[in-house]
Parts: C-alpha cells; structure tokens; sequence
C-alpha cells in the first residue's frame, strides 16, 4: 500500500480518490460448509446421543419401494430406520429453511424493488446489528443489499443438503442430524435477513414496541375490515399506504392472524392483532373479514372455501401460495374490483403487491355494508343444541383430536341444553376441526365448540406487546455479566407455535413462573400471543405486568417467527459485547461460548410446523438447549444426554480437563407444563457458573423439582461441583442425600471449553 | 386387527390385543419387569391405585414418568430419558428389563415411545395399559371404557 492509501473495512481510500469494493470475509470459518462443522457436530453428538421415534415404518422415497424398515430390517437401498428417521428430519429442517429464506429473498428483494436499498439501522442503541450474519458470513452488512450474500450462501448450502436426501448419498443417522443441524443454522441466518430488512426498511420497532389491542373481538364491526393471514408483512404494508394515501387509515380496520399480525403490528400500532394460527378458521368462519390477503406459511388450505362461504374475498399474493385461483395480475384493477365486489370473483390471485392492496382496500370499502349481516354470525344456543342432538356418540372425534378432548360427553352435555363444557373445550383446542372432518353425521363440531365459547365471552380483548426486534447494545452490556456468572439464573425463550397439549394458558404459567424467579423471558410467533390470553385476577395481561426489558423479570416479545433471531442473536451479542469475541467467520467459538457460559433454553411447547423444527434444530447448534412439548416427539429426533458419553471440558487457560454434565440434553420433549419448566430450568446451568451463580439455579431447580415432585432432584450429583454450589437454605439436606449416594466434590474450570484448539498453547 | 385409538397409527404390525390373564402371565413370568407410570395415571385415583396394587402384587420396580408428590411409584424421571435408557440398552434403577409395562401417558406420547422400542429394542417386551389400543406395542389392552379398563387394571 502507497503511504497515500488507507484501506477500511469496505472502503478504499487514496489521495484524490475513493474506491468501493466488497470486503473480504474474514474469520477462522466464513461461509462455513458442511464438513468444517461437522467435527462441532460430532464434538456434540459424542455426548448428546439420538434418541429416535420413528413415526413411519415405511419408506417411499423411491420405487424399490415401498420398503418396510421396521423392526430391524433395511430397505432396498441398504438403510435401516434409525438414519432413515433422521433422514426426514434433515429433509424436514430444510423445508423449513427453505421458506425462512424465500421469505428473506422475497423482502430483500421487494424492499431493493421499492427503495433502491436501505441502509441497515436498528436504531441508535444498536451497534451489533447482525449478530447471525456476521458469524457466519465473515462481514458485516450495511444495506438491505448486503444481505443477499447470506442468502446466496443459505441457497448453496440448502442445496447440498437436499441432495444429501437422495438415495445412495448419506448413510449414516448422525452424520444426516449433522446435516440437519446444518440447515437449521441456515435457518436462523434467514430468520435474521429477513427481520433486520423488513426493521430497516419499514421502520419497525427497534428495541422497544408499544402494546397493542389483541383477541378476536379486537376488530371493530361497523368498519370494513382486511385480514392479514400469514408470515410476510410485504402485502400488508401496501395495504396500508394505500390506506393513508386515501385518508382511509381510521376508516378501515386492519387485522393479522399468526406471524404477520405482529409484523404488520410493528409497523403500524393501529393494526390488530386477533389471534395464532390456532384460531385461523375460527376467525374466518367469523366471516369478519371483509377481504382476507394471504401472504405465505402456516395458511390453512381450506382458507378459500371457508372464506368463500361466508362472503369475505380472497386475494393470493406469493408465487408461493397460489391457491389454483386465477392470476388476474395483469387485468386492470377497476375489472378486478368490480368482479370481486359483485361476487363473480370470490378469491383471486394478484403478484403485484400494490395492485393487490388497491383493489383489497376498494373491495373491502365496497362489500361491508352489504356483508354486515354476515360478520360474526354465531350459531345461536338453539342450534348448536339441534346440531348436537344429531352426535351419533361414536368418539370419532375424540380419536382423531390430538389432544383427545372429551368431545363426545361435551356433545351429549350440549343436546341436553348445557354447552358450558363445549366452551370449556376451546382453550383446549387446537383449531385443527380434524373432529368435524372425522364426524359421520357431518356435524361442524369445532364451529360448535367456538360458538359455545363465544356465546360466554363475548367481548373478549387483551393487551399484548407488539414484537421489538433486537436486544439492545446496552441491556447487553447490562446483564451480560450476570448471566455468564449466573447471578441472572437464565434466559428462557417460549417461541414457536400454539399445538398446545392442554390449556393455551399452560405457556403463561410457565413464563410468570419464571419471570417471578428472576429469569429473563424471551417470546415471539404464535406463542407469544398465547400469552396474551393470560390475565391475573386484576384483568391485567403478562405483557402489562412485567416490564419490556432483557433483564432479571423482563418480559421482552421480539415478533415474528423470524423475530426469533434476535433470541439467538441477544446470546451472540453477549460473547461479542461482554466477552469481546471477534465475531467474524467464528461460528465454532461463538457456539461453544453460548453452550458453555449462557444459560439459555429455548421452550416450543406447541411446536408444529417444519419451520419450528429448522428453528430449534439450529439454536441446538448454536448451543442453546431446547425443550418441545409433547408433539415435539413427533419430530422423531432428540437429542439426549448420555452419561457415557463425552462430557469433557477443558480450562482453556490451563489446558486441565473436567467433566461436566450441564447442559444436560440438547433436544428433550417434555408431557407435562411441569415436567417442561423443570427441564428448562436444568438445562440453563453451564459449566462457567460461578459458585453463587451455581446457587442461584440450584435453587430454582431445587425449589421447582420440589414443588412438583416433593423431593430432591435425584440428578442433583452431577450439578453440584462442591458444598458452595448448594443454596444455604439446603445445604445440610442435600449435603446429606449426596454424601447418601457416594458424591465427591469436584472443581469446575474457570474459563469452559469443548474446543480442544481454544485452550491456550494449544 | 384391532382398531387404533388413533386411527393414524397404522403400522407394518400390530399389538396383540390381551386382557387382563395374559398380562397376568407375561408379568408373572418376566424376571425384571419394569412399570412406568405416565401423568393420566396419578391424576386419576382410581387408575393410580390400581397400579400401586398391581405393583405390590407383583413387586414390580417403578418409574414415574408424572410431576407427582407421591412416592408410591418410585425413581421419577422424564418419559424420554427413560425411553432413552430402554432404546440404548442401558440399565434402569439398575436393571435390564425384560419387560415394560407402560400406564398412563397420553395416547400419543405411548405410541412415540413405544415406535422407539418396537425399532430398537425388539428383544424387550412391551406391554400397555391405558383404556386406549396401541398398535406399536407388542400387547395392549383394547379400546375400552374407564371402569372396564380399571377393572381389568385391578384382575392383572
């Protein structure tokens, strides 16, 4: 270099003239492929052994077959059901990756379309603005265009893990959770691109949002109304500037189901947000919406049926998501309105977003007044009286229902005249109405129970926290500290979808739980609205209770599904701000700081969806712990602890190597709300626990094992490092149960490493 | 073949159906046999008392699978870290079972543990008692209603 030159990251400057090029990767692993994780994966599989739970004996994959792999045989090609099941796993995680980073694509590339760019801001107490890509990709972005490289790179690697999935490639089970755990940290960089560009680009919340009117009865009914369904706000924002660029935006009533309700939230307070996806064809059938917009994800495929039959307009949006409805992009929207205003069109598809939202505005401004009659038509107590007598009693409902609700004895209940315990059911519900399709005497079953349940509570809104984003810089700075020692006794994040194995209250519970003992409470997605259904006796929500800050008690809703990348990114900023890590390129360092030294876990108690699964599966890389609710089983993988496995940590001042059994499990499935928060309170103890630190999650453990199971936690041996890890107010009853099974004290490492090249010297 | 409470949990095989004498005989017959007792079971007390008697009967060795403040039930533990154990072969409260019994997780949950042990762990005889038929086992009690199905509980 001339002494005339200076070179930054990003920017060249010489004498007379300045150069931008695009910077180098930088780090130890940009862009990391396959195999140059894969010993970070073996390095967690030599102790977190796969616990498989084959759903299918079968495979289908090719015309050898089908083959049957049950009980110890091979298929055609050679492979036996444990890696067959781990197969689909990989297949499953890539699925749900795949639509993380279309969704990324589709707002990077629609806020190029609409901007030119945007520089990335989230906001001035955010300097570690992407944490995930940063890791990964070795650079840091500065524009919304900066970020496609991140998806070029989750593109090229998805790709080669798809093919993995092709007969005759992979053939072993951990090596293709391997691959799993591959896409699913692809996944959480998507989950960033696309929140950090659609926060940028539409000014979202930036650390702190404001709370917002939620629940079914949110909407006002003398106004037209748009529903939102989905997980991509780009739709919705249309709607919205054609809303204010018509003075309309007091006139007309904008509500979101699922993810896009808190997105659209973010970007305008005045939305609503009216429920999870739990309750998409309850609201439907409410026939309240006048126009319903689909974007993309989690959009039922009866939605347009349904609609249709209680008048409200359909638009398609996503090339994604067409519905088999006509695409009338190219017709003038004056034809388009028209039609649809006189039914002759009841559902359409339209590409182009701005067109799509003009015409939803007129139609909606259109058809109200003539659907007034039809919005929020519940069955009367005399017909669902009539409908119940019909119950032939056979339970097939039951035994289709995933939660095995009493349906029958609710049915039989309702035709004598009582339908308090078919209202009672709803929180029960999961909304899938697999009940009625089962039904042999064709009865709406779920359309009985919801209308039951809304002939009880018929004004019904709560108060929820719209989705803030990021974690700031400076509530890092704060806390990081805390929960690396453990004065903070943990970080638990309840995310993810509402296929709830009971009440949808049983989250709440979880969180306040929590939130009482000082562990700081993370949410997003459909979860966190579930939480909105919790008040306390003052009528007063979690969200209104505890306050929105990432610190001991807080209560922080970051958003969306792909909001959860902040939950991951809030662990890397504490290596990076607290810790002072080079982030670049350092994947490997990153996650073995966050498995060693953040007490993190991550609760889908409701999980459903693949993308749930890509989610979990790549904060297990990362190294936070995860715990599903009973349906988690149904992903067919964990990934359990094994004593005999390899649980050695070194000091990576001293090289001295220790054994210690914490995080206990990577991926668990809980069957009981306790039995979860018990495990989520286990699984944030980590090697570099200072003593009192060590104390402090002790006693939640202690306290919460107790509480449920009235005695002492029978694995307490392999947490207790000597006497002062032990909470003062039981020392002397568990010193007594630990000298009763043989224990012996034992010293922990001061600075915990799995990562033999990160000790000192080496 | 009997009808699956679930009628998605169709396999290449299926439990054989029992009643309350030939679970009387696997267990009478089963050198380390090993009952595990879900949530269902311990919230109902009618159901919970039957297994304790059955596990006094029989002396059976216990692991319950239930937030539960009882101690009737023995060693607590979570239904995947005992199912783990199973499908690794690894000893419970010390032993090898060759026989589990498995009461009282929902429906679902019996199916997902018991689909891990038919693959893994064919030399294991897996026995359920719940009012619900579970095809992956390699026994089961029928579909029934509760006050059959605790009768039979109480004649094992």
């Amino acid at each position: 270099m001339s002494p005339y030159e200076l070179e930054l990251d990003g920017v060249k400057i010489e004498i007379g003239k300045v150069e931008e090029f695009e910077p180098e990767p930088e780090g130890p692993h940009p862009e990391p492929e396959l195999v140059e994780l894969m010993k970070w994966d073996r390095k967690l599989f030599s102790r977190y052994r796969i616990a498989s739970f084959p759903i299918c004996d079968m495979c289908c994959m090719c015309t050898y077959g089908r083959c049957n792999l049950a009980e110890g045989r091979k298929g055609a090609c050679g492979i036996d059901v444990r890696t067959n099941t781990a197969r689909m796993t990989t297949l499953k995680t890539c699925i749900g990756a795949a639509c993380h980073s279309a969704h990324a694509r589709h707002l990077v590339e629609y806020v190029e379309e609409k901007m030119g760019d945007a520089d990335i801001d989230l906001g001035p107490e955010v300097d570690v603005k992407t944490p995930i890509f940063t890791t990964l990709i070795g650079v840091e972005p500065e524009t919304v265009s900066d970020l496609k490289r991140g998806l070029a790179y989750i593109e090229r690697e998805l790709t080669k893990i798809v093919s993995s999935v092709h007969m005759g490639q992979e053939m072993d089970a951990h090596d293709f959770e391997s691959k799993a755990l591959h896409a699913g940290m692809l996944d959480t960089l998507a989950l960033e691109i696309a929140d950090v560009a659609q926060i940028s680009a539409f000014d979202m919340p930036k650390g702190e949002a404001p709370l917002v009117e939620f629940g079914p009865f949110a909407a006002d009914p003398d106004k037209p109304c748009i529903l939102l369904i989905g997980h991509n706000v780009a739709p919705g924002t249309e709607v919205l500037d054609v809303l204010e660029e018509r003075g309309l935006d007091e006139k007309v009533e904008v509500l979101g189901i699922c993810c896009t309700a808190w997105d659209i939230s973010r970007v305008d307070d005045r939305s609503k947000v009216i429920g999870p996806i739990s309750r998409q064809l309850d609201y439907v059938r409410m026939g309240i919406a006048d126009v319903i917009i689909l974007d993309e994800q989690c959009i039922r495929a009866d939605v347009v049926e349904e609609a249709t039959e209680v008048g409200s307009r359909v638009i398609a949006t996503r090339e994604l998501v067409t519905c088999g409805l006509p695409d009338v992009t190219d017709l003038p929207t004056e034809k388009i309105v028209e039609k649809m205003a006189n039914g002759e069109w009841m559902a359409v598809f339209i590409e182009d977003l701005e067109k799509a939202a003009e015409v939803a505005v007129e139609v909606a401004l259109r058809v109200h007044e003539d659907r007034k009659e039809e919005k929020g038509v519940l069955k009367s107590p005399d017909e669902i009286i009539e409908e119940a007598s019909r119950c032939l009693e056979c339970g097939d409902c039951e035994r289709a229902c995933p939660n095995d609700l009493p349906i029958a004895e609710a049915m039989v209940k309702a035709a004598e005249g009582d339908l308090d315990p078919l209202a009672d059911l709803h929180e029960r519900c999961v909304g899938c109405a697999k009940c009625e399709s089962e039904c042999p005497a064709k009865i709406p079953v779920y359309r009985l129970i919801a209308d039951a349940w809304k002939h009880r509570l018929k004004n019904e809104k709560y108060r929820v926290r719209t989705g803030r984003g990021p974690v700031k810089d400076t509530e890092i700075r704060k806390v990081g500290g805390p929960i690396v020692m453990g004065d903070i006794p943990g970080v638990v994040a309840f995310v993810a979808c509402p296929n709830y194995p009971d009440d949808i209250k049983d989250v709440a519970r979880m969180a306040e739980e929590l939130l009482e003992r000082n562990y700081i409470v993370l949410t997003s997605g459909c979860t966190a609205m579930a939480l909105g259904f919790y008040e306390d006796e003052d009528g007063k929500t979690l969200y209104e209770k505890y306050p929105d800050e990432f610190d001991a008690g807080g209560l922080v809703n970051t958003g969306s599904c792909v909001s959860n990348a902040h939950i991951l990114g809030a662990c890397i900023k504490i290596a990076a701000i607290f810790a002072r890590k080079d982030l670049k390129g350092n994947f490997k360092e990153i996650a073995d700081y966050i498995l060693n030294r953040i007490g993190a876990c991550g609760v889908l108690w409701g999980t459903m969806s693949q993308k749930a699964l890509a989610i979990s599966t790549g904060f297990t890389r990362w190294g936070i712990p995860i715990v599903y609710g009973p349906s988690g089983l149904k992903y067919q993988t964990l990934y359990i602890g094994d004593l005999e496995g390899d649980w050695t940590v070194y000091d990576a001042r001293t090289g001295e190597k220790f054994r210690e059994y914490c995080p206990i499990h990577l991926k668990y499935a809980a069957e009981d709300w306790r039995e979860a928060l018990v495990q989520a309170v286990k699984l944030c103890i980590r090697p570099n626990d200072t003593p009192q630190g060590r104390q402090i999650k002790l006693q939640n453990y202690i306290e919460l094992y107790e509480k449920f199971y009235n005695e002492l936690p029978p694995d307490l041996p392999l947490y207790v490092r000597d006497k002062n890890d032990i909470p003062i107010t039981v020392r002397d009853r568990v010193m007594e149960y630990l000298e009763e099974v043989g224990w012996k004290p034992r010293k922990g490492p001061d600075v915990p490493t799995i990562l033999e090249e990160l000790v000192e010297g080496e | 073949m009997a009808r699956p409470w679930d009628p998605t949990h169709v396999y290449t095989s299926a439990a054989e159906v029992v009643g309350p004498s030939i679970v009387r005989m696997i267990v009478s017959r089963a050198s380390d046999p090993l009952l595990i007792v879900g949530p269902r079971a311990v919230e109902d007390e009618n159901w919970r008392e039957a297994l304790v008697s059955l596990l006094e009967r029989y002396k059976l060795d216990a692991v319950c699978v239930a937030p539960y403040k009882g101690d009737e039930f023995g060693r607590k533990m979570g239904v995947v870290e005992v199912a783990t154990l199973l499908q690794r072969g690894e000893p419970v409260l010390g032993k090898h079972p060759d026989v589990v019994l498995y009461s009282g997780s929902r429906p679902d949950v019996t199916d997902r543990v018991m689909q891990g042990l038919r693959h893994f762990r064919m030399d294991l005889i897996k026995v359920v008692l719940n009012p619900e038929y579970c095809p992956s086992a390699d026994y089961s009690f029928p579909n029934m209603k509760m006050d059959e199905f605790i009768s039979n509980l109480n004649s094992i």
